[in-house]
């Protein structure tokens, strides 16, 4: 990769690379399952991957703003899954299932 | 200078250990058919994910990261899941689109090799020439990270904080509106006795 990817010498690059494969890791597991919760924690794998990228900038730049935006992204996904989860257990009691290829009511083809 | 060749040997090993356990057990998440497998091996993401923190000098963080994340939020996934009981055929149908999952793979897969080959030379450079900040690593050591952050958090981001509180309020709101509804009047206990 050149002098600017060395892989003993840990940079910033490092994590960046890291949260860009998580990113992608969490994007294939939203495409590819089909069970509504586990596409929930594939968001959660999302977010965090963003979260890294942004304390590794906020760290390489000297700075702490990055981290305090990690602070509210945390606690954005913390509501987020209490709405979420809890819209999750009246969709399952609804129609007994978690299947988003079943759960397509809003399309108008029930 | 010997406890910095020893750091500079140290650190890679760490990174690299955290690294393939955080990738390792986010595919375990995929790939688990059984949504609990999924929800005890995103925990373990968590963690990872913490120890990066703590490797790029953000401890802060990486103390949400295990109170919030792997306290509060798993907590209440692995409730959900268990509270739902779903029952085993619904694990079966997660891989019946082969055709798409193949196809989500490949796309992100091309997607993690454009953005990864265009960061692995433009973010060294960026550090190099982008304007710097004044929270070094230096700076952190003198006074802590807890204060630094803290002194962020309450003086430039203090509106935005206070929004913080007011959007979990609203967020419990809705969840008891949301559950209101569960609840019938005919089952309680009230409407038995009358």
């Amino acid at each position: 990769m050149g002098e600017s990817m060395n892989l003993m010498n840990i940079t910033q690059t490092h994590y960046i690379v890291l949260s860009v494969l998580l990113f992608c890791i969490g994007a294939a597991g939203v495409l590819i399952r089909r069970n509504a919760i586990v596409i929930f924690l594939c968001v959660e794998i999302m977010l965090n991957a963003v979260n890294i990228a942004l304390v590794a900038f906020s760290r390489g730049l000297d700075q702490n703003r990055g981290e305090v935006f990690v602070f509210f992204v945390i606690a954005v996904a913390a509501a987020e899954s209490a709405i979420g989860l809890s819209l999750l257990i009246l969709l399952f009691r609804q129609k007994k299932t978690l299947d988003v290829d079943e759960i397509n009511s809003l399309k108008g083809n029930l | 200078m010997d406890s910095t060749a020893l750091i500079s040997f140290i650190k890679p090993v760490v990174f690299y250990t955290f690294a393939a356990t955080a990738v390792l057990s986010a595919i375990m998440v995929i790939v688990s058919k059984n949504p609990l497998y999924s929800a005890v091996n995103l925990v373990l993401t968590f963690f990872s994910i913490a120890g990066i923190y703590v490797l790029m000098g953000a401890e802060v963080i990486a103390v949400f990261q295990i109170l919030v994340y792997a306290g509060a939020i798993m907590v209440l996934v692995i409730f959900v899941i268990m509270f739902l009981n779903l029952r085993p055929s619904l694990f079966k149908i997660q891989f019946k689109h082969v055709f798409r999952s193949g196809l989500a793979v490949v796309f992100m897969t091309a997607l993690f090799a454009i953005i990864a080959s265009l960061f692995s030379k433009g973010v060294g450079v960026y550090m190099e020439h982008a304007q710097k900040g004044e929270i070094t690593q230096a700076a952190i050591d003198a006074e802590g990270g807890f204060q630094l952050f803290s002194r962020a958090l309450f003086t430039e981001f203090l509106l935005p904080f206070e929004l913080t509180s007011l959007l979990l309020t609203v967020a419990i709101i809705g969840v008891v509106v949301l559950i209101r509804g569960m609840i019938k009047p005919g089952v309680s206990k009230k409407g038995q006795e009358k």
